[in-house]
């Protein structure tokens, strides 16, 4: 399972350059302030910016058009956080792949040999130390010291891991997440258990920046580790760890004999079963931003092959019928349910939600290479969380917390930003 | 003082197992997709040498790397290292070249560059993995190789080179100029940051063709005549029990039975 | 300086350790004779060195036609400089078809330099060497790409150069009835074209059995964690009456001295019993140790590369797996020494 650019001639070919990719749908549009919804194009401003610009892009790359790959061009198809929702936008209208085209652009690149030199960075952090942070390997458990939970690494059974994810594992500010996520499992009655210092990274940033190589031994790994250790549920608090495992892990062919959880999932279902119960009063104002991996972008994507028939001059009858994923089946309803069950607490939705949601600005690398346009991205979002009146943003993905508290701190603020887990602990 | 290190740009040795594919027509490694070329191992340890000796005595340090179509954002790394300047000596032709070839065009380059102390490389490629190269450049040049080193230290115009042997290791002298080719036991490439990376994006970097060199006839000494994956014939007898203990005693009495005690 | 007036198709260039032609050496005259017998010419085997009163008979028992010596004082150790001037008259005047020599430390260090001066080809660490029946040309076979291929070179110039892996050839029962001529070559050398000095030699003695020698292995890798943890290998080692050896990464990290790795850029052997710890199995590796007669792995991955190789594997941790298999190897031995006893 290697992209290759020429699986998408054909919808790199059919963009008609609407531009809808640029915007949310006109019907879910509320405003003019908030209704871009690229940020690549919305800060940068040029077609080529925005997805049909990258499919032009990834076209011109596959016809062999290009004369040379510059550093302006590496800048172009890197300043792009792989939010999706270009495709979510392209695909209220039509039938086209539009993110998996940018995917395979950016693997071409990388297998030519053209990256960003941050990028070796990563790669080289990821291939000496199993993770993305550049933090020595050994390091990895860390955050667990000292925590009553099972160690699958020590030969110990669980029916359920928790996959931490590598931001969690090393940045001390977001450890505490991790750590109350296992220990409402527990409160949970869950048989949760943790890799500790043998979990290595889930291979999502390596993926996304066209390091395929890469992605395939970390994902090939992981889904060996986890059918060895006889787990039945894989749990995860980081929604690009999540979005990955759910959407790209099923396509190597491995027998996945485990089934992939996010933890809004995960407490929700607990809720409902009564296991957890909310009894503390949080009155509030918050707002609920929906990560990309965890919404539109984790459906399972199944690659079409098949044969397109032209009918009428224009309209494609395609024979498998293609299925297309347009990011309506995320994982919407549970946050938001979590949220609503939290006695006193108002949830009010910002303009751009669901499969429409507005990147936090962390995603694809943007973060550890561009902090600026990370930032940027990220204040636009928090701008909009403001203007719906909410005292706080409550998320469910480290890298969104995180990139959301750097902007609010760099812009003076006082923006709270919670991680669902957060909210749910202290509710308890 | 100026040393140069040589680093070839290499198909990723550490590619996923899946992605390893020939084409036999062709007779050469199908490049990987998603998986782009790295620097040869040994050759970071090469360039670690040479950043050692620029650390001690100051040298200026030049990557040069040859090949048909090189990737400067992998090549970089070696100026995002520590490296003074790179030089990409790049041309069509000098495609499926064999080591005394290869040997010949970076000598050119090296006296193009003209006034080097030192030449490092790495032991063997992670390609094709000959070791021939490295001699091949001291020869040419008329000057001392030692090889296979993991340190290297110098006195006024000495090299004083600790290198592996079969039993041990030898201490080896030589006078400037010379080549060093380095094993990994030297040591690994230090860490990249960004402060070096930034630094990189200014450093110098050239690009030499065929015609800027003066190139000798470098006639193909030896032909390929195939190139195909051995099939592996091994079934493994995995021994199983219900706790290590009794797995290990299964073992044990397995390899009795087989007399290999 | 005697005649060569005999043609000889293949020239090697053999090594002597203590008095003896080495064990690569006599693989070389193994395989080496049958090249010269296809090619219906002589073998001739040149060794250089400081005494060799007891090679040149040696040699011709093991399989060669004519055997060169080069006895100088100076040439008691290799030095690259002193053998070039020698080999390169002694190949100017036999004019061979093929020049072998072992991939050992010597003909790693030694080959390319020749080659370059005799402006031929050279393929290094061959597995096989065979002459093509259609062209005559020596084919020779060698691992690429870390030993994940193979692939089969030819050499259009003279005299076609190939290192030969250890084990790659066998050798020849030594038979003393064989014939032979045993003649000394010019082994004077301008000292003045040494160009660097072996100033010091450090050989480590270190007990027990030697590597190469042993019948069984015990190697540990980077699963290992640190280099106290292979006091539990030299333990088992020491109970099987073998040696402990690594792969790189051990040795890299100076857990282990350098001349304990196996694999493609440290030894190669072919022990009857090859117990890998906590080693993944790259390809690196395998290649120092796929031809033993049996390869048990332990490893604590079910899905490490070193069990699609091995013959035998236990799934677990190194701690948990080898301390009973060593008890339960005690008590099988145990009962063997009884049994013996009565």
């Amino acid at each position: 399972m290697i992209l290759d650019l020429k699986d998408y001639l054909d919808d790199m070919k059919r963009c008609a350059r609407c531009s809808l990719c640029k915007w949310p749908p006109l019907a879910q549009m509320k405003s003019w302030r908030f209704s871009n919804n690229c940020p690549s194009i919305a800060r940068y401003n040029f077609h080529t910016y925005s997805g049909g610009g990258r499919m032009a892009l990834g076209l011109a790359l596959a016809e062999g058009r290009l004369d040379a790959i510059t550093d302006e061009l590496l800048n172009i198809v890197y300043r792009c956080t792989a939010c999706g929702a270009c495709d979510s936008s392209c695909k209220y209208n039509s039938d086209l792949e539009l993110l998996w085209p940018i995917y395979s652009t950016r693997a071409h690149l990388a297998g030519m040999g053209h990256f960003l030199p941050e990028h070796s960075m990563i790669i080289d952090s990821l291939r000496k130390e199993d993770n993305t942070m550049m933090k020595p390997k050994a390091d990895r458990g860390k955050w667990a010291e000292g925590l009553d939970v099972k160690d699958l690494s020590k030969g110990e059974k669980a029916e359920v891991v928790y996959h931490a994810g590598c931001l969690y594992c090393y940045d001390p500010e977001l450890s505490p997440i991790a750590r109350d996520t296992v220990l409402l499992l527990k409160e949970a009655g869950v048989d949760v258990g943790i890799r500790g210092s043998q979990e290595t990274c889930c291979g999502s940033t390596a993926f996304q920046l066209g390091f395929q190589g890469e992605f395939i031994k970390f994902a090939e790994s992981n889904i060996d580790d986890w059918n060895a250790a006889g787990v039945a549920r894989v749990v995860t608090s980081c929604a690009c760890g999540f979005g990955i495992m759910k959407s790209v892990y099923p396509l190597l062919g491995k027998e996945m004999k485990f089934e992939v959880l996010h933890i809004t999932q995960y407490l929700d279902e607990l809720l409902k079963q009564g296991k957890l119960k909310f009894s503390r009063s949080l009155p509030a104002r918050v707002t609920y931003h929906d990560p990309c991996n965890l919404g539109r972008k984790s459906e399972t994507y199944v690659p079409w092959k098949g044969e397109g028939k032209k009918v009428l001059g224009q309209f494609i009858l395609r024979e498998p019928e293609k299925i297309v994923h347009r990011g309506w089946n995320g994982i919407y309803e549970p946050p938001r349910d979590i949220i609503r069950s939290v006695p006193g607490i108002q949830l009010v939705e910002m303009e751009r939600i669901m499969e429409y949601s507005w990147c936090c600005g962390a995603g694809s690398g943007v973060k550890q290479t561009m902090n600026d346009l990370a930032l940027w991205i990220a204040s636009e979002r928090i701008e909009e969380a403001r203007s719906v009146g909410s005292e706080a943003i409550v998320t469910a993905c480290p890298w969104c917390e995180q990139n959301l508290k750097d902007a609010i701190k760099a812009a003076g603020g006082n923006l709270m930003v919670y991680d669902i887990v957060e909210l749910a602990r202290q509710a308890l | 003082m100026q040393v140069v290190v040589c680093i070839k740009q290499v198909l990723d040795p550490e590619m996923p197992r899946s992605a390893f594919k020939i084409d036999p027509k062709e007779k050469r490694v199908v490049p990987p997709r998603g998986t782009p070329p790295v620097l040869s191992p040994f050759d970071e340890n090469a360039l670690e040498a040479a950043l050692r000796v620029k650390d001690e005595h100051g040298a200026k340090v030049v990557a040069i790397s040859m090949g048909s179509t090189l990737a400067q954002a992998v090549l970089r790394k070696t100026l995002a290292a520590g490296a003074d300047e790179l030089i990409l000596v790049e041309d069509p032709m000098f495609q499926d070249l064999d080591s005394f070839a290869t040997a010949g065009i970076l000598v050119s380059a090296i006296r193009k560059i003209g006034d080097v102390d030192i030449v490092f490389t790495g032991r063997q490629a992670a390609d094709w993995d000959s070791g021939i190269t490295g001699c091949a450049i001291a020869e040419e040049l008329g000057i001392p190789c030692i090889t296979l080193a993991r340190k290297v230290e110098m006195n006024d115009r000495r090299v004083r080179v600790e290198r592996l042997s079969a039993d041990g290791f030898e201490i080896v002298q030589a006078t400037l100029p010379c080549v060093i080719t380095v094993d990994s036991a030297l040591g690994e490439l230090r860490q990249v940051t960004l402060q070096g990376l930034s630094a990189a994006r200014k450093k110098p970097l050239h690009v030499w063709k065929a015609a800027d060199l003066h190139l000798p006839p470098l006639p193909p000494r030896c032909e390929l005549l195939d190139l195909y994956i051995p099939k592996r014939e091994t079934v493994c007898e995995v021994i199983k029990g219900e706790t290590p203990e009794e797995a290990s005693a299964r073992l044990a009495d397995r390899l009795h039975e087989e007399r290999l005690l | 300086m005697a005649s060569m007036t005999d043609r000889t198709a293949v020239l090697i260039l053999g090594e002597v350790t203590k008095g003896r032609l080495s064990a690569s050496t006599r693989e070389l005259i193994g395989g080496g004779r049958d090249l010269a017998d296809t090619l219906r010419s002589k073998l001739t085997l040149a060794v250089l060195g400081d005494d060799l009163k007891a090679t040149g008979e040696e040699a011709i028992a093991c399989g060669a036609d004519v055997v060169l010596l080069a006895e100088n004082p100076s040439l008691r150790e290799y030095q690259a400089d002193a053998y070039l001037q020698i080999l390169e008259r002694a190949v100017d005047h036999i004019n061979p078809e093929i020049l072998l020599m072992g991939h050992t430390s010597l003909g790693r260090d030694f080959a390319p330099r020749l080659a370059y001066r005799l402006k031929t080809g050279l393929s290094m660490d061959c597995v096989e060497l065979s002459i093509d029946p259609g062209s005559g040309l020596l084919r020779m076979t060698r691992p690429v790409y870390g030993c994940k291929a193979l692939s089969v070179m030819v050499c259009r110039t003279k005299p076609q150069m190939a290192t030969a892996r250890l084990g790659a050839m066998r050798p020849l029962d030594p038979d003393a009835t064989r014939s032979g001529r045993v003649a000394a070559i010019d082994a004077d050398i301008d000292r003045s074209l040494i160009r660097a000095q072996v100033i010091e030699r450090v050989d480590p003695y270190e007990e027990g059995v030697a590597l190469e020698d042993a019948r069984v292995i015990v190697c540990g890798g980077r699963g290992m964690g640190s280099g106290e943890s292979f006091g539990l290998l030299e333990e088992l080692a020491q109970l099987l009456g073998g040696a402990v050896g690594a792969s790189r990464p051990p040795c890299d990290s100076g857990w282990v001295p350098s001349t304990r790795q196996i694999g493609l850029t440290g030894k190669i052997l072919r022990p009857d019993l090859y117990i890998a710890v906590a080693i993944s199995g790259s390809s690196q590796h395998m290649a120092g140790c796929s031809d033993s007669r049996r390869i048990v792995a332990i490893n604590k991955d079910p899905q490490a590369n070193i069990f699609s190789v091995a013959h035998y594997g236990v799934v677990g941790d190194y701690r948990e797996i080898v301390p009973p298999f060593m008890q339960r190897v005690k008590q099988i031995l145990g009962v063997r020494e009884r049994d013996d006893d009565t």
